[in-house]
Formats: structure tokens, C-alpha cells, sequence
């Protein structure tokens, strides 16, 4: 734990960790605020407290971030149900095209905000090597996924057995089971391999420190330009160019990231695209039901594939910067050695394994704890 | 240490609660009447809602099946009835105070329901208070919302509000919703099972204020 302390202090790759830890934390954390709002009758909370909060609105710019946001979520929600109404009343092209329009901005908008999707796919990226086009293919992959797995859900549930669409839309928390458990499997496996790799590469190569990971570290590994594209190679210890830590180095040599964390296989990245994709979005399940209520079951498809597509560009986006800032931290760290940064490599992965394995963990837990809201009420 | 503010700047990206808000999933526009008496005091509530296309949608689509054989009307009857019924032991979603304390409110009556010219639901009823609140300057305050925030309840426009009474000297209010990021955060783990929906409409909620002139009280 010390180490990892010290390990911590020294390199970037803490703030990366801080980074995805909070990311998945503002999805996965549970805390109601009030349980029981609705029988809470305390003028000191119903009151005065909105009261203070309104006060501030003016000021704080996140929070006219935050409703700025919500405006606009509010206006693509009703643009893209009032755009399925227009189609029914009108099927002409023009109506067409501005409802594939508003779903993909629908798409790209919904997806900027935190989702368990997203947090696993950053934090997977920010401490894994990885290169762009994974990253790119990951978030295509997963986005798309999702569309099929909504499409699946409304066409088996409506369509074929005739159910309700409430109740098909119920559904969605099954199958965010399912996709929470495997997030948790993900982030297991994900803990195995980085365990792994610390173990095969274990520090004290050099016997004058056998217990020391600090600046005097001799490099043991990983100091390859070239990127590995293979599963196995950069396990490879190689022969270390700097024998001791603290020289300026980082100028010398440019540490391709590619090359200094363990080894990429086909499977994260399968697991990873179908732990999120497996869960649809609830917008692309409410534009189908809603389109085969209305008889606009092929205009519903449309529109879902144009959402996913719009998600797609913006988890590609969000995976881009991790993968920018998971390089830059490398390339900090490189500089006070690259042996320590190595290792941080399998530490940070671990790390990355830990925390989806915990958000995942919480979330399925949280979802079976979390009592439904009522959806029948109305 | 350019790559350091890089990577600062990138974690801080990767942060920033940009709302997904998968809550709500539905809206409905609310019109409100507050109806005085011939002493100029509030009787009653009478609330026009008007859903949204889809969820008009789901809704009907269920009394469709359930009551096959019978007409649009008998069905968005039964619809509505049930409304009311579930409502009932949620105070209609209203929540009324005046001087700082919880005014009572009665069984929902007059209820309407229809399909309006857009394919919308409408759904209206009037929520008597419990006694008859004089409007002697303090402000009357309301709120309605779905406590679960899985539908957004929202005056569409300051006429959205109308006070109905003789003698009309009153002001009305409608102070707009400010929820903090980390609420609207909030409503979007909701959206994942891992957060409790409940009480979370609250901070979503618009507060309408309702301000009257005292008037000389004849006898």
C-alpha cells in the first residue's frame, strides 16, 4: 500500500486513477439525498433551502451549465416525440430526415453525460494501452451494440409476445443487471491480468534494492519504441537503457505508451464492448416503442441506428482523451524512469481493474437494492 | 510540465457532470386555475395536464387492451380514474403551503380526461383544499411534481397560471427549478438503478407564488 503511496506521489498516473475513480463514482454512488421525500414535510428543507439555492443560480457557472443542459435535453426530448408524431401525420422525407436528425443529436447530447458505459470504456482506456483505433472501435462497437440490444428487446418483448410496451420497457432494468454484471467480470478479469503481469515482472531484477520501487530502481522493462501489437510481447523484459533513475531522459527517448503496459488480448476489448452494449439506451427503447405504436416500426430503426451514431462520436471522443491523457501521463513519467513508469503500467491497470470491478459490484447491488420508482402511478 | 496541466485538464474533462439526464423520460405541461371565493380565498386547485405524445401513447395503449370492446371515451375514463385513485395517496402530486405551513387538500373531483387536437393527452381535475385559505397578503406556494422525477411536471409559460375569483388583485409567481449538478448528476444514476429516485423531483420542480393585496373585508 506504501508503495502505491509513493508510486502515486511520483507519477501522473494518480491523477488518471483520481480521474476514473470519480468518474465512476458520479454514476455508481448511491446517495439519496432524501428517502422519503414525498412524506417529508419539513419546511426547513421544502422551503428555505431551494430558496438558497436559488440564490446562487446566478453565480455559479456550473450551474448554468447544468441548466443549460437540462433546457436542451428537455428540447431534444420533445423535438424527437414530437418529431415521431409529425411523421405519423405526415410521412414525408422532410419529417423523415429531421427525425434520424434529432435522434442523432439525441445520441450525441444523452452521451456526454456519465453512464456506466462511458466510465467503464475511460477508465478501461486510461489505464490500459491502448491505441486510438481500439479506442474508436470500442466506442463504435459498444454504441451500436446497444442499439441492437434495444432493438432486440422492443421487437422480442412488443412485437412477438405482445406485451405491453411499459412493461417491455421495464425490461431495461433486467438487462442493466446483466450488464452490470458483467462490468463487474470485466473489471475481475481485467484485476487477473494486471496481477498477472505485476508478477511476471516483478521488481527487484537488480538485487542491490530487492524491496525498493524507489527513484533507484534499475529499468527491467519496456523501453521499446516499436508498438506492440501482439497479446504476449510486452512481457518481453528487455534490456534496460538507463541503469539508474533521475538522469534526463525523457528528452532522450520517446516512450510510445503502446509500450510500456501489459499487453493488450482480443477479449478486454470484447468484454468490455459487451458489458456496455448490452445495455440499451432508455431513449432508443422509448423511440421504438413509441415508432411501433405508431406504426413507424422502419422509421423507429432509423432513428436508433442515427442515435446510436451520434453516442458513438461522443463516447469516440471521450475515449480519444483518455487514451491522449493516459499517453501524456506516460510520457511524464518516462522521465524519472521508465521502470517505475512500467510498473505503474500494471499498477494502473490493476488499479483501472479494481474500479470497474467495484463499479460494477455497487451497481448491481445498487440495482437490486434501489426500489423502482412507481412507474404505474400515472 | 505542459503534459501534466494536459493531463489535469483531460481528467477534468472526463468529470465534468455533463448531464446525461436520462430522467425524466416524460413531461407534462401543467395549467393551473386557483380558484377564490366570493371572500376572496383560495377553495381549490383545478389542474389541467397535458402528457406528452409518447407517453400519451403508453398510456393508452394499455386501456386499449384491457378495455377492447369499449369506446376512446370509456377507455380514457377508466384511465383517468385510475389516475386519480393511485394519486390519491400522493396528495395529486401537489403540495400546497401558505405561511409556511402544509395546507390539507381533499379527494380530487371534476375530472376530465380527453384527447386533445395533437394527440395529447389531457387530463383535468380540481383539488379543493381542506378549508378555504384567505389570501391576507402571505403568499400562497405550490409545487407539483412526480416526486421520482421519471416525469418532469412544468408550467410551459407565466400564463400557465390563473387565479379565478371576483375580485382579482393577485400576483403570481413562477420561480423555475435550480438543481445543483450534483442533483442532476443524481437524476441520471437514478437512470442506472444506483441512485433512489425518491424526492429527487423536488429540486426539479418549479415553485409557483401566489401574492394578493389584502382588500378592505366587507361584511
Amino acid at each position: 500500500m506504501r508503495r502505491l503511496i509513493l508510486l502515486c506521489r511520483r507519477t501522473p498516473v494518480c491523477g488518471l486513477m483520481a480521474a476514473a475513480l470519480l468518474l465512476l463514482l458520479s454514476t455508481a454512488h448511491a446517495s439519496p439525498l432524501a428517502p422519503d421525500a414525498l412524506r417529508e414535510d419539513d419546511p426547513q428543507t421544502a422551503e428555505h433551502a431551494p430558496h438558497q439555492e436559488h440564490q446562487e443560480t446566478e453565480t455559479n457557472p456550473a450551474r448554468r451549465l447544468a441548466a443549460w443542459m437540462l433546457i436542451t435535453q428537455r428540447q431534444l426530448h420533445r423535438d424527437l416525440t414530437s418529431g415521431m408524431r409529425d411523421l405519423r401525420h405526415e410521412a414525408s422525407a422532410t419529417n423523415g430526415l429531421w427525425l434520424i436528425l434529432i435522434s442523432f443529436l439525441y445520441g450525441m447530447f444523452h452521451a456526454a453525460g456519465p453512464g456506466h458505459g462511458k466510465a467503464v470504456i475511460s477508465t478501461y482506456l486510461l489505464t490500459h494501452r491502448a491505441r486510438v483505433r481500439r479506442g474508436l472501435t470500442l466506442s463504435f462497437a459498444a454504441s451500436f451494440l446497444q442499439a441492437v440490444t434495444a432493438i432486440v428487446l422492443v421487437f422480442g418483448l412488443v412485437r412477438l409476445a405482445g406485451w405491453l410496451s411499459r412493461d417491455a420497457m421495464q425490461q431495461v432494468a433486467t438487462v442493466e443487471l446483466v450488464s452490470f454484471g458483467l462490468v463487474a467480470t470485466l473489471g475481475a478479469l481485467l484485476c487477473v491480468r494486471a496481477c498477472r503481469g505485476l508478477l511476471r515482472r516483478p521488481v527487484p531484477v537488480h538485487h542491490q534494492h530487492p524491496h525498493d520501487d524507489g527513484p533507484m530502481v534499475p529499468v527491467t522493462a519496456g523501453l521499446s519504441p516499436s508498438p506492440h501489437t501482439g497479446g504476449g510481447a510486452p512481457d518481453t523484459p528487455q534490456a534496460g537503457h538507463h541503469p539508474t533513475a533521475g538522469c534526463a531522459c525523457g528528452h532522450a527517448h520517446h516512450v510510445a505508451p503502446d509500450a510500456v503496459a501489459p499487453g493488450q488480448g482480443r477479449w478486454p476489448m470484447i468484454a468490455t464492448v459487451l458489458a456496455v452494449g448490452i445495455r440499451p439506451c432508455t431513449g432508443a427503447v422509448l423511440i421504438l416503442v413509441a415508432a411501433n405504436l405508431l406504426g413507424l416500426w422502419t422509421a423507429g430503426l432509423f432513428a436508433v441506428f442515427a442515435m446510436a451514431l451520434g453516442t458513438a462520436l461522443t463516447v469516440s471522443a471521450l475515449a480519444v482523451l483518455a487514451i491522449k491523457a493516459r499517453s501524456w501521463a506516460v510520457r511524464i513519467a518516462s522521465r524519472g524512469g521508465a521502470a517505475r513508469w512500467t510498473r505503474a503500467g500494471d499498477v494502473a491497470a490493476l488499479a483501472g481493474g479494481l474500479l470497474i470491478l467495484f463499479a460494477g459490484l455497487s451497481l448491481f447491488s445498487a440495482a437490486l437494492t434501489t426500489a423502482p420508482p412507481a412507474f404505474y402511478r400515472l | 510540465m505542459r503534459g501534466d496541466s494536459v493531463t489535469r485538464l483531460a481528467a477534468l474533462l472526463l468529470l465534468t457532470p455533463l448531464a446525461a439526464l436520462a430522467h425524466p423520460h416524460a413531461w407534462i405541461d401543467l395549467h393551473v386555475n386557483l380558484d377564490l371565493d366570493a371572500e376572496q380565498r383560495i377553495t381549490a386547485v383545478s389542474q389541467t395536464w397535458v402528457f406528452d405524445p409518447v407517453y400519451t401513447l403508453l398510456l393508452v395503449e394499455e386501456f386499449e387492451q384491457e378495455l377492447a370492446d369499449a369506446g376512446r371515451q370509456e377507455q380514457l375514463d377508466a384511465l383517468g380514474q385510475r389516475m386519480l385513485h393511485s394519486m390519491a395517496a400522493y396528495d395529486y402530486l401537489t403540495r400546497i403551503r401558505h405561511g409556511g405551513a402544509r395546507v390539507g387538500t381533499g379527494t380530487a373531483e371534476n375530472m376530465h380526461i380527453r384527447l386533445n387536437d395533437d394527440d395529447q393527452l389531457e387530463f383535468r381535475f380540481s383539488l379543493p383544499l381542506s378549508e378555504p385559505i384567505p389570501l391576507d397578503g402571505e403568499a400562497l406556494e405550490y409545487t407539483i411534481f412526480d416526486p421520482t422525477y421519471y416525469i418532469e411536471m412544468l408550467h410551459p409559460s407565466p400564463d400557465a397560471v390563473a387565479v379565478n375569483g371576483p375580485d382579482n388583485r393577485c400576483q403570481v409567481d413562477i420561480v423555475q427549478p435550480s438543481p445543483t449538478p450534483a442533483q442532476i448528476a443524481r437524476a441520471a444514476a437514478v437512470d442506472l438503478g444506483a441512485a433512489s429516485a425518491d424526492g429527487l423531483g423536488e429540486h426539479f420542480a418549479q415553485r409557483v407564488r401566489v401574492r394578493c393585496q389584502p382588500t378592505a373585508r366587507g361584511g
